[in-house]
């Protein structure tokens, strides 16, 4: 059973030059519960296929041809509505950096519990429940307090454990992981690791993980695609890109972690 | 937040004796003395007559004693008498000033409750009729003498189709009114003054808005916000203009001493008797100790202004309202 | 499109920013009339192939006055100006360049004048010195300099860290040297820009002050001043009202937009908002 199922996607952005594309022909599919990961250079499109799933792509660009299928439904043909229901409950996504990734002029808590209130009929005090329990949930020290606190007083970890926390608790089908590791310090870097590999095994759900880091891809991921200049230009099962990659920028993008394996 | 404020109102205390220095000096360096009108005019005044004169006025003390005296005085709002009626200055200064305060309170609340909202429409919808419209009038508001617009208003409603009074800011019989109809009246006198000291400023705000607005639009927490699933206007209205704000909180506060030097020029062309009129006449009548007064005044306002600015920033900035280890 | 339409606006405000300079310089070939010339039988009069403008409440000619005024109101927006940048570019490449105290000293003096009603000041201070011309320029560029100082100062403070004042250095350059030749040719750019801006806030700041009858004096004729008799004459002659004040909004309008386009050339960056 396939979660996401995209289909040669492109992605186009006008520019003063005429148009870019950006992302060039990419497929791939998620099967159910498991986690496939996109590895590339940054400007390989990477993060643009994962914002076409949500259908947040910044202004300028635009969705050109291709399909996504969401549990069989084509998400490119969904207007606005449709995809509002579906961002942050059934499908959800943790930015890179979580320093601008949550918004300086409000609390934590209400920030959490602003994205239950978006998908559920509930009171403000039971959301704010759910908020802390999800808190809990992703081992935030204090939570109580923190629940109170805003932005600017937490640590990049702590900002990054919220993103996690805020994408899910509407317990969404399938989450997109767009390099959340990539702007925090080493050692947090691998607490949040361990995070998602805690998550990926106690919920049920799907993941997309977006990272530069062939490293980070072999231990959280199911399946690899690696994407290069807009085009995807290798996909397999993680050992088998790992063990035997066919496609040169590939093997460069291996060449650094091969000392470890 | 109060080590902040209590920050920033340290630093506005240096301010404050800066602008009474450089008003005493400036206005007391300069050739010419008060007495001058009073006695070169006339031939007959002696010599002794003159110095009397000088001596009342304190003239002839050096300028740096002067400065402290009159600094002593201040600091309990005492200006001394004006030249001309002889009368206290902070009287005068006091009759004067409420209907100043309430034209440049309304203007200000004008300018809040329609250059804010322009601003914001304007940056939603980036190159519609309504952005393009807001352009023009915000260049136009920046480039248009504001006397001269207050002059073709006056034509247009007063005179052309007789809606509103042409100047003052009660009808002659207004004594005789019941309580609602002098409010209506004092209201009629008001809209074109308050108009015209709101327009430049109208234009200005809504500019910073719209930028300050696109800035937002491409933050990272806007794209947070809509990947959660909140409505188009839960985003704009409430995680984008929330921080929008912030700094033309701080452009408001900026724009008093330019409200409060422009009532000089609507006052004066709508004959109302408040503190920018009461300066053009001090200065026609080198009314030194009234001329001194009002700019202290006046930098004093701005200095609240600002403080207010200050006030309302760090309570709707968290960052600075709350800081850890306070 | 957009910026194209934009290219459009800076090209007509140029050329009317042209024309106006040429009133001024070719004032006695552009206005026929004497600009001082009082005809009591065409007092009042409204356009009319004899005064294409119309004619004041001593029957002299408006367009005449206006072309004739061009002369007087630019020189103070020019002057004015260069007073407000020369005083701008002292204090900010001081201030950016030294740094410590010196620079909080002056930069505290900015915050002091930026506090000023300075519509207030001015007119203090010209009622003082009695409003000649040359007065009025220089309290207008003694109370519009800030912007340019803050400017500058904020321009120096980046440049300064470049290598090549530090090769400049090495070489055995002076403070003043390096500031004269290195930083403020570097800086220059977002002057002009502030400067072009400014000129039309002094015009706007004279023409108010010679409505107020604190300006120029009559008989000479500045676009404030021609707009003097403008209220008690408001419902009887609008020709009075309506030219003179169109020749100033247009002024300032133009010079607004050329400042704007003159940002635009400098930082294209900023042309797109979606940056």
């Amino acid at each position: 059973m396939k979660i996401l199922q995209v289909n040669d996607l492109k992605v186009c952005f006008e520019t003063g030059t005429g148009p870019v594309r950006v992302v060039d022909g990419v497929g791939f599919e998620i099967e159910k519960n498991k986690c496939f990961g996109l590895v590339g250079e940054s400007g390989s499109g990477k993060t643009m296929t994962a914002l076409s799933v949500l259908k947040l792509i910044p202004e300028g660009g635009s969705i050109g041809s291709g399909s996504i299928l969401f549990n069989g439904t084509d998400l490119v043909r969904c207007d606005e509505k449709i995809m509002r229901s579906l961002r942050g409950s059934k499908i959800s996504i943790v930015f890179q950096d979580p320093s601008s990734a949550l918004n300086p002029v409000f609390t934590i808590g209400y920030q959490v519990a602003e994205a239950i209130l978006a998908h559920r009929n509930i009171g403000k005090a039971r959301a704010g429940e759910i908020a802390l329990e999800y808190l809990k949930k992703v081992h935030i020290p204090d939570p109580v307090k923190i629940f109170h606190d805003y932005p600017h007083q937490l640590s990049g970890g702590t900002k990054q454990r919220i993103g996690i926390a805020m994408a899910l608790v509407n317990s969404p089908e399938l989450l997109i992981l767009d390099e959340p590791t990539t702007a925090l310090d080493v050692t947090i870097q691998a607490r949040i690791l361990d995070l998602l590999e805690e998550i990926k095994e106690k919920e049920k759900l799907s993941m997309l993980f977006i990272s530069h880091d062939f490293g980070i891809i072999a231990r959280m991921c199911d399946e690899v695609g690696v994407m290069c200049k807009g085009k995807m230009v290798e996909r397999g099962t993680k050992d088998a890109i790992i063990r035997s990659p066919k496609n040169d920028y590939t093997i460069s993008l291996l060449g650094s972690v091969k000392a470890f394996a | 937040m109060l080590t902040y404020l209590a920050k920033r109102l340290a630093g506005l205390v240096p301010v404050f004796f800066g602008i009474t220095l450089i008003s005493f000096f400036v206005i007391h360096l300069a050739p010419g003395k008060p007495t001058d009108i009073q006695t070169s005019l006339n031939p007959k005044v002696s010599y002794e007559a003159r110095a009397r004169l000088e001596k009342l006025y304190g003239l002839d003390k050096p300028v740096y004693i002067r400065y402290i005296d009159w600094l002593r005085r201040v600091v309990v709002f005492d200006f001394g008498r004006s030249y001309v009626d002889d009368r206290p200055v902070s009287e005068k200064i006091a009759e004067r000033i409420p209907i100043t305060l309430l034209i440049n309170i309304l203007s200000m609340v004008l300018i809040l409750f329609i250059g804010i909202p322009m601003g914001v429409l304007s940056a939603v919808r980036r190159g519609s009729f309504l952005d393009k419209s807001t352009t023009v009038i915000a260049f136009t508001g920046f480039s248009v003498p504001e006397f001269w617009l207050a002059l073709l208003l006056m034509s247009l409603f007063s005179i052309t189709l007789g809606w509103l009074p042409i100047s003052g800011i009660k009808s002659l019989d207004f004594e005789y009114y019941s309580l609602g109809a002098k409010i209506l009246d004092v209201a009629r006198h008001l809209i074109l003054p308050v108009a015209i000291a709101a327009f430049g400023s109208l234009a200005g705000i809504s500019r910073y808005m719209r930028s300050a607005m696109v800035g937002v639009i491409h933050q990272d927490y806007i794209r947070t916000a809509r990947a959660k699933g909140l409505k188009g206007s839960q985003v704009i209205y409430k995680h984008a203009l929330k921080n929008a704000i912030l700094p033309v909180i701080t452009i408001l506060g900026l724009s008093v001493p330019g409200l409060i030097g422009g009532s000089v020029i609507f006052e004066s062309i709508f004959a109302i008797p408040g503190m920018g009129r009461l300066f053009y006449e001090s200065v026609m009548a080198r009314d030194y100790p009234t001329i001194m007064g009002i700019l202290t005044i006046g930098a004093f306002l701005t200095l609240l202004g600002n403080l207010l600015a200050d006030i309302a920033y760090s309570y709707a900035d968290p960052r600075i309202r709350v800081t850890e280890g306070e | 499109m957009k910026s194209f339409l934009k290219n459009k606006m800076v090209l007509a405000s140029s050329i009317f920013i042209i024309v106006i300079l040429a009133f001024a310089l070719f004032a006695p070939f552009i206005a026929k009339q004497d600009p001082s010339a009082i005809d009591t039988n065409a007092i009042l009069s409204g356009p009319s192939a004899a005064h294409i403008l119309g004619t004041d409440t001593l029957g002299r000619d408006i367009f005449s006055r206006i072309v004739y005024g061009s002369r007087i109101s630019l020189s103070i927006g020019f002057i004015a100006v260069g007073i407000a940048v020369i005083i701008g570019l002292f204090f900010g490449s001081v201030a950016g360049y030294y740094g410590g105290k010196i620079d909080t000293v002056i930069m505290r003096f900015v915050d002091i004048m930026l506090c000023f009603p300075t519509f207030f000041l001015i007119l203090a201070v010209i009622a003082i010195l009695e409003p000649s011309i040359v007065n009025i320029m220089i309290v207008i560029g003694l109370t519009s300099w800030m912007g340019v100082a803050r400017l500058v100062r904020a321009e120096i403070l980046t440049l300064k860290e470049r290598d090549f004042v530090a090769a400049a250095r090495v070489m055995g350059a002076g403070d003043a040297w390096i500031i004269a030749r290195h930083l403020i040719p570097n800086a220059i750019g977002p002057v002009f820009v502030s400067a072009t801006l400014g000129i039309g806030g002094a015009i706007l700041t004279e023409s108010a002050l010679s409505f107020l009858g604190i300006g120029v004096q009559p008989p000479t004729p500045s676009w404030g001043n021609i707009l003097m008799d403008g209220k008690s004459t408001l419902g009887v002659a609008w020709w009075l009202t309506v030219f003179p004040g169109l020749f100033i909004l247009f002024t300032v309008l133009s010079y607004n937009l050329l400042s704007e386009g003159l940002r635009d050339m400098l930082e294209p960056k900023l042309r797109d908002d979606r940056k």
